[in-house]
């Protein structure tokens, strides 16, 4: 059995955060798990797949992350516990759903898992998710290390099943990826199938409905609040004539902070786990106990904001700093020693940190963003398409690896928003303008959001072509299937939706699939494209080279080398292709064999033929 | 105890997280608390990945500027790009080619600042034995030759036999023992 499902209390186990979430939803007893991946929430899911088969519960990689939520709502709903995870972003997809389900409101425990990304390591914004909490009136739960990612997890299903209310978890990069030990508990004996109950002046969210439950929402927010202010995660950790406000791996910066410093004997830290409704009692008791405060948290000024309006109603003329006072910055994640500068000039301690190193006279560090791997299917369709359609074409792209075509010289990425807008801004650009256009779009985000734009296109008549990156995976998030593909990658036969027949279904009528491996034939499909009057698509397949290795489906060929007695320096393949197993050494266009794949895009560029398969290895 | 900051950088690709995983699971079988930060997701694909591992009793994950103990790099840029996290008196293990290393201009710098620094070609050792991707497991045998570290080359080595995937396990054990002896010989 999986390390993971072992019902044995007290074992430690060296575990990623995420894959602490997942321990505590099976200690809890889940009977559904759902999600759409993205990072930095990709392990939770995917750790749920490694399980699902010998854990006994139902689990899906969902078309989005809306479904997703619906898919675990309609579990609750009918008495079981379910869990969805997603990013921030996703947060936003699912917002729809999520509005409406505080309405509802669940049987069995509900917990969202929200995962925040504070300086955008893998996003497309660092939106501060905390806000959903108050929006939607959902209580929300802070952990500050992998322990606490288990166990809130829990606490978040009790939670939920008090008050009848999803609830969420936030996380941010930071606590998803730490590594730490953490202890095992029992896993609790729950229903895996659960009944549902009729009751449709409960459910059915019509205007009548909905006044009624909105009235409920508010009283549950009471109750909640009243939780908050017993909950052991809203703590007053030491005494002292300072108070330090905390979430988060804030908390953690914060002790390390005041450890370091020397100044346990004068601050004063409330820790903030049950973040909303934040426990206005406590937060009065804490305010009349010191001198002046300081609240450090990533992101929005939030807690600052609320905890000074707590301050005002009730006369409390304390000093309270944060994003206000700049102190800190509404930007990026927090470092400890960002955190520990300002709690030492806040309150006059003298900071003896070590000076930082200066490495400015190192001249000339490459700058390292993410590339396109060697092989990548997406880097030989751009060619031809801009081979065709030229520089000065427009092209809306969308989110996964194909974004990171944004980098010259491929340069082929003008405008990236959300999932799916690639089709959509394509709309509103040939509409406004007479330049032509060419949106790009991954399988699995054409079947998460792509499909209702290319319909809006078809039936409104725009002009553009739209190009489906079709890698057989979710490579980006890490090679999670989607309803494209036939197997998952345990081997599990899935059943396939064609991406050529929805598109097809969706009225376009131009539509050819091509590999995009092939240069010429490539070409002569984005030609076609162009020259055909309305929404062109061409469906570019070819399975992910990384992807196609981890499942053993990786085609044999040779590594290739550049014949230097042929080469001229035409430099097509260094200036059009920029395949990182190319350097150039002394002037000659090398190949480094350890990272070539063979894929012979390159051997089709070069205008001598100088690029050949090595043939004895 | 006292704390043992160690920072561990490279190339997405070059096998950070599993010289992470390795470094902490040892350190948690020996007994000591350990907190590792890691990077995932989109800098895999070829950007610099640094990971972040603190033995001791702390509470946050990330090592401050100028408090980590040992630097160990896969790559030699990533090496200097790091630098500020090095405290004065620290040590850096890299790969790179003792021809030219340190960079000129870097030497005076790290005198200066009482860091020790060591480098082997790990990336040629991997290759000669056959496993151009095992770089990391190199560098790691190669740093636990100076027996600097709170996790010594023993803990390691049973950490490895024990945690690597039965098809690499001696490869993997092989080539660690390889970069040890580049350090314990020299």
């Amino acid at each position: 059995m999986h390390k993971l499902l072992l019902d044995s209390p007290g074992k430690e186990m060296l575990l990623l955060g995420n894959e602490a979430i997942v321990r505590g939803a099976i200690e809890a007893g889940i009977a559904v798990a759902t999600c759409y991946p993205g990072t930095p929430s990709s392990e939770i899911p995917d750790t749920f797949f490694t399980l699902y088969q010998e854990g006994g519960f139902y689990f899906e990689y969902s078309t989005n992350e809306k479904v997703a939520l619906e898919v675990a709502s309609g579990a609750a709903v009918s008495g079981v516990r379910s869990i969805v995870s997603m990013k921030h972003v996703g947060m936003n997809v699912a917002s729809d759903a999520l509005m409406t389900m505080a309405y509802l409101g669940v049987n069995g425990g509900m917990v969202i898992i929200n995962a925040d990304d504070p300086s955008l390591f893998s996003s497309q914004n660092e939106q501060d998710n905390r806000y959903f909490s108050r929006l939607s009136g959902l209580p929300m739960l802070e952990p500050i290390n992998a322990q606490e990612m288990k166990d809130m997890t829990i606490s978040a299903f009790d939670l939920s099943e008090k008050l009848k209310l999803p609830v969420i978890l936030r996380t941010t990069t930071r606590l998803n990826h730490i590594r730490e030990r953490v202890i095992f508990g029992p896993i609790k004996d729950k229903p895996k199938k659960g009944y549902f109950k009729k009751d449709p002046f409960h459910y059915v969210a019509i205007p009548a409905v909905s006044r009624n439950l909105h009235k409920t929402l508010l009283q549950k927010y009471d109750e909640a609040l009243k939780l908050s202010e017993n909950s052991e995660y809203n703590s007053i950790k030491g005494k002292g004539k300072w108070g330090i406000v905390a979430n988060g791996v804030s908390v953690n910066y914060v002790q390390d902070a005041v450890e370091d410093l020397g100044i346990g004997n004068d601050a004063a830290i409330l820790r903030m786990g049950f973040s909303y409704p934040l426990p206005n009692d406590i937060i009065l008791k804490f305010l009349n106990s010191v001198e002046k405060v300081l609240v450090v948290e990533e992101l929005e000024p939030i807690m600052e904001n609320e905890i000074r309006s707590i301050a005002q109603s009730n006369g409390i003329n304390v000093s309270i700093k944060g994003k206000g006072g700049r102190l800190f910055t509404r930007l990026y994640e927090f470092d400890p020693g960002l955190v520990r500068k300002a709690i030492a000039s806040y309150f006059g301690v003298n900071d003896t940190s070590p000076v930082k190193i200066d490495i400015s006279n190192i001249p000339d560090l490459p700058g390292r963003p993410p590339n396109l791997c060697p092989g990548c299917p997406h880097r030989a369709m751009y060619y031809s398409i801009k081979k065709v359609y030229g520089e000065d074409a427009i092209y809306p792209s969308d989110i996964g690896c194909y974004t990171l075509g944004v980098l010259p010289p491929l340069s082929m990425a003008d405008i990236v928003i959300c999932m799916g807008a690639s089709a959509g801004s394509a709309c509103g650009i040939s509409a406004a303008t007479d330049q032509k256009v060419v949106a790009f779009i991954g399988d699995s985000t054409f079947f998460h959001s792509g499909i209702p734009p290319l319909i809006n296109a078809v039936h409104n008549n725009h002009k553009f072509t739209l190009v489906i990156l079709d890698n057989g995976t979710t490579a980006m998030t890490g090679h999670q299937p989607h309803p494209g593909v036939d197997t998952d990658p345990l081997g599990v036969k899935t059943k396939q939706i064609s991406i050529e027949s929805v598109v097809r279904g969706c009225g376009v009528e131009h539509v050819e699939v091509v590999n995009p491996l092939q240069i010429k034939k490539s070409i002569s499909a984005a030609q076609a494209a162009k020259d055909f009057d309305g929404v062109s698509v061409i469906i570019s397949k070819e399975i992910c080279p990384l992807y196609a290795k981890s499942i053993k489906r990786a085609k044999k060929t040779r590594p290739f080398y550049v014949n230097q007695d042929k080469c001229t320096h035409h430099m097509d393949c260094i200036n059009y292709l920029a395949c990182p197993a190319m350097y150039i050494d002394n002037g000659k266009t090398m190949i480094n064999q350890n990272l070539c794949i063979g894929c012979a895009v390159c051997a089709q560029v070069c205008p001598e033929n100088a690029i050949l398969p090595i043939k004895d290895a | 105890m006292t704390t043992t900051n160690i920072l561990l950088c490279g190339l997405g690709g070059q096998g950070i997280l599993f010289m992470t995983k390795l470094f902490a699971q040892a350190a948690m079988d020996k007994g000591l608390s350990v907190m590792g930060a890691e990077t995932h997701g989109m800098a895999q694909r070829g950007g610099s990945v640094v990971s972040h591992l603190r033995l001791g009793e702390v509470k946050g994950s990330l090592i401050r500027a100028g408090t980590a103990d040992f630097l160990l790099a896969l790559e030699e840029n990533e090496a200097y790009r790091n630098l500020p996290f090095l405290k004065r008196g620290g040590s850096m293990y890299v790969n790179a080619n003792p021809g030219n290393f340190p960079r000129e201009n870097v030497r005076a710098y790290l005198e200066d600042h009482g860091i020790m620094y060591h480098c082997f070609s790990a990336t040629q050792t991997a290759v000669e034995m056959g496993a151009p991707k095992s770089v990391n497991l190199a560098l790691l045998g190669y740093f636990t030759g100076f027996n600097g570290g709170a996790v010594r080359y023993k803990e390691l080595e049973r950490t490895i036999d024990n945690i690597s995937p039965e098809k690499l396990r001696v490869s993997n054990l092989d080539i660690f023992n390889a970069g040890f002896k580049v350090a314990y010989n020299c």
